[in-house]
């Protein structure tokens, strides 16, 4: 008993310990955080984007950070980097208004205005749509089937006399839930094999084959989005949404 | 004997044969190599300066497989006009020696430069580390004509040739439209080869030379055409070797390098047995050129450095876009001068909106005997204020060579319409205005009280599995659970088993309750009821079916199970119980000693819990 009550003493001690460092870093996080929007408001952008880059280092995944970082690498002027920083903003919140607008923005003043390649009628809706499908709302929606597949079933099970009722809510949950379930791997394993990427450099040359003394089938300009295709060697096949294909050598692009 | 003669004749032939080709390859195993004669000769030792000097340099070797040609010593009173060379080889076996002989006679064609009596100096040539030279050849030089046959060079095998026929029949013609043109003029060369001969090598020898130029190269020959052309009434087969446009980049007079061929002809001879002709080396020269650059007249502050005729235009893409929406717009320069010089032009839009240079592409078109130089600038235009938006850009001096003066030209300025709402005029990135009225800094995400960190795919996150497993765990746990009363509740007579003591003890407490405000009577019944539920359950009856005739069979049933037969005593307190229920139940005078009845209701439960330990 007393050997229970004095491991309970220190998982308590080490838990309290824990907290407190995570409140501490946070609170170290805010700090930075804020001190980098007065630099972005007193128009130090290159100031602000240093900071702003520390916390990204740190491993802070936050769609407001990367929505600031984005925008005061638009102010420098380095278009691609703000692209990419926008695009990991939706990643985490689709819905954001703010980072849609700025990227649209963005795309407007790119040098080059990639038109994709179905950009009509449905195809214009579908492909709006599907922006707003992230691996995270995804798993979000899947997380909120589930959980109400299990209240649905719970209640089930203890009120027999409901149980007509609620046959078909235990039916659909299940379905919506392995629904979301399924394509929430499905679109991981997708973008797993097929990341997209943004061109930070001024212009790269896409070529025709994985050579380097292959023709040179166009220029693609910075902040043009790609999408992996297939890997060989040191080669990558990207292709764009207006429908152009070619190879690029890796590391020339930045993932999402 | 007429046989033996023959068979004799037989076989002395290839004994013969045999031992010429022994004599051969022995021979040829024990020759030497080596140069027998090196000379030089000139056909006049006086020529005049109109005149042609032939200098033949012989080199006779014996078994030599190859031999470099002799280099000429420098020759400043001379200079090579054409330059021709054949081989002559034979083998002669002497003594059983076989010896093979060559001659390489090369042939100068030389033309005097000044008058005066000249040294040629010795012709050297080297071989396997022996200086073999020849001698020193003396020419005088005078004003004129002297030699009377100057002009009838001999072939190797004694055949004339006249050279000046020779020129006729075959020569590289360059005409320039225009000797004298100013600097940065557009002069177009085009080098033309003209033959009537048989032509059977031809090879660049020199390539002209166009230093003091901007040359555009056109077009450059990799083989021979044939096409037919005629020049001063005779016909010829034609082909074109080069075409150049060239730019002059400073005033002066040009004297440009002639474009030279190794050519070997094939000769026709006079002799009827001369069937296949003869091939003879030499090269062919473009004739000179020379241009003359004039200064242009005193040059504007503004002067692109384009020399000729130019014309500028501006289109575009698009008529109608929206605000925000990218077009592109075409700067167009067609010019017969070197635009190369030209920088990029400004764009200037009428409205708000962002310009840039998006590509540049250079083409070339000829043009009636001309060459026209094309630039194209292509700008991206992305408009950022509704309304007409005219794209225009700044002129461009250039001096007209037909006019010979100097002349601006701008472009008609492109029309747009524009549609849509302006962006604003301070194109920051921009957060929508909310209420909260932050003022300034509400473009950026600020006012957060800690900056969590969100996964972007769940999918990463062990909480994420735990949750599912949890959650999944629990129902499954739950549902085993739930499955097990359901299937016992349908089973009832097993459920009233398992609930037998839970029955009997809700009764029982009733009965507490009823002993507790003195309904003795009341008590009694229930503390009954509930034993004999008990029992009832327990065999699978109902309580109805316990009497106190059948409680003892019933009893006995019950515990001669397995599992009740460990004491007798809780069967025989039971039948007490219910014995003693019966006699208070139905005694006449009742009963009001609660003692007796709370010792019942104690009984009962003590037997009950009892029962279930065991």
């Amino acid at each position: 008993m007393r050997r229970l009550f004095l491991i309970g003493i220190i998982i308590f001690l080490v838990l309290t310990v824990v907290t407190a460092a995570g409140i501490c870093a946070g609170t170290d996080h805010v700090k930075l955080y804020s001190e980098a929007n007065s630099q972005y408001a007193a128009g130090e952008y290159a100031q602000a984007l240093s900071l702003y880059l520390q916390l990204i280092e740190r491993d802070i995944n936050n769609h407001s950070l990367y929505y600031n970082t984005a925008n005061a690498y638009f102010k420098l002027g380095e278009t691609g980097y703000a692209r990419l920083y926008y695009e990991r903003a939706l990643l985490l919140n689709p819905f954001d208004r703010d980072v849609r607008n700025n990227l649209r923005f963005l795309q407007n003043n790119m040098k080059e205005k990639i038109v994709p390649l179905y950009n009509e009628g449905l195809f214009k809706a579908l492909s709006s749509l599907s922006s707003f499908i992230t691996q995270r709302i995804l798993g979000i929606l899947e997380i909120i089937f589930f959980t109400a597949f299990i209240i649905v079933i719970h209640l089930y099970l203890i009120f027999p006399s409901l149980r007509e009722n609620l046959r078909g809510s235990v039916y659909g949950s299940l379905a919506l839930f392995m629904i979301f379930l399924v394509l929430l791997f499905a679109l991981n394993s997708y973008e797993k094999n097929h990341p997209k990427g943004v061109v930070v450099d001024e212009t790269i040359e896409v070529l025709s084959a994985p050579v380097i003394e292959s023709e040179v089938l166009f220029s693609v300009y910075e902040g043009a989005k790609m999408k992996l295709k297939e890997e060989r060697g040191d080669w990558i096949r990207i292709s764009i949404s207006d429908g152009r294909e070619g190879w690029i050598q890796k590391g020339i692009i930045e993932f999402i | 004997m007429f046989r033996l003669i023959k068979t004799g004749r037989t076989i002395l032939i290839p004994i013969f044969i045999g031992m010429v080709f022994y004599f051969m390859c022995v021979g040829a195993l024990y020759s030497e190599e080596r140069i027998v004669n090196l000379e030089a000769n000139v056909d006049h030792s006086e020529i005049g300066l109109l005149d042609m000097l032939t200098l033949t340099v012989t080199v006779n070797t014996e078994n030599v497989k190859s031999i470099s040609k002799p280099t000429l010593p420098k020759l400043d009173a001379f200079s090579v006009v054409n330059e021709s060379s054949s081989t002559r080889t034979s083998v002669s076996i002497l003594n059983g020696k076989t010896t093979r002989s060559r001659e390489l006679r090369i042939k100068y064609i030389l033309k005097p430069l000044k008058k005066g009596t000249f040294v040629i100096d010795p012709i050297i040539i080297q071989y396997k580390g022996e200086t073999y030279s020849t001698e020193p050849v003396t020419v005088k030089v005078v004003d004129g004509h002297v030699a009377d046959e100057a002009d009838v060079y001999m072939l190797d095998d004694g055949t004339p040739l006249d050279i000046e026929q020779l020129k006729t029949d075959i020569f590289i013609l360059v005409e320039p439209a225009e000797s004298e043109i100013y600097e940065g003029q557009q002069i177009l060369l085009t080098y033309i080869l003209y033959s009537r001969l048989d032509i059977d090598t031809i090879a660049l020898k020199q390539a002209p030379e166009f230093s003091g130029f901007y040359k555009e190269d056109i077009y450059n020959a990799t083989k021979l055409e044939n096409r037919r052309d005629t020049y001063n009434g005779q016909e010829y087969n034609t082909t074109l070797l080069k075409k150049v446009a060239l730019f002059p980049l400073r005033p002066g007079i040009y004297d440009l390098k002639p474009l030279v061929l190794d050519t070997t002809v094939i000769l026709k001879s006079d002799d009827p047995y001369g069937f296949f002709g003869r091939p003879y080396s030499f090269q062919v020269r473009s004739n000179d050129v020379i241009i003359k650059a004039n200064p242009l007249p005193e040059k504007e502050k503004d002067f692109t450095g384009v020399v000729g005729e130019l014309s500028f235009n501006l289109t575009g893409r698009d008529r109608s876009l929206e605000v925000g929406e990218a077009t592109a717009c075409y700067l167009v320069l067609k010019s017969t001068g070197n635009i190369g010089a030209i920088r990029t032009p400004e764009i200037y839009l009428s409205k708000r909106g962002r310009a840039y240079l998006s590509d540049t592409k250079t083409d070339m078109v000829e043009e009636e005997d001309k060459l026209y130089l094309i630039k194209k600038f292509e700008y991206t235009i992305i408009p950022e204020e509704n309304g007409t938006l005219f794209v225009d850009t700044n002129d461009i001096l250039y001096f007209d060579t037909v006019s010979k003066r100097y002349i601006y030209v701008s472009p008609d300025p492109y029309r747009m319409s524009i549609t849509g709402k302006s962006i604003a005029e301070e194109p920051i990135i921009k957060k929508q205005q909310r209420s909260t009225g932050r003022g300034s800094f509400s473009f950026i995400k600020g006012d957060i009280k800690r900056l969590m960190s969100r996964s972007q795919s769940f999918l990463k996150e062990p909480l994420y599995y735990l949750y599912h497993v949890l959650l999944l765990g629990w129902i499954g746990f739950f549902f085993i659970l739930k499955s097990k009363r359901e299937n016992l509740k349908r089973d009832a007579v097993a459920y009233k088993k398992v609930k037998a003591r839970n029955t009997a003890m809700q009764i029982l407490n009733e009965a507490k309750s009823r002993i507790e405000e003195n309904e003795f009577s009341n008590a009694i019944d229930h503390i009954y009821t509930g034993i004999t539920t008990y029992i009832a359950h327990k065999c699978g009856k109902t309580p109805q079916d316990i009497t106190i005739k059948n409680i003892r069979t019933i009893l006995a049933e019950i515990f001669s199970e397995e599992k009740f037969s460990a004491k007798g005593s809780d069967k025989e307190q039971i039948a007490s119980i219910i014995e003693r229920c019966i006699q208070y139940k139905f005694s006449s005078t009742g009963i009001d000693d609660e003692h007796i009845i709370r010792e019942l209701y104690e009984q009962s439960i003590s037997v009950i819990d009892s029962m279930e330990r065991k």
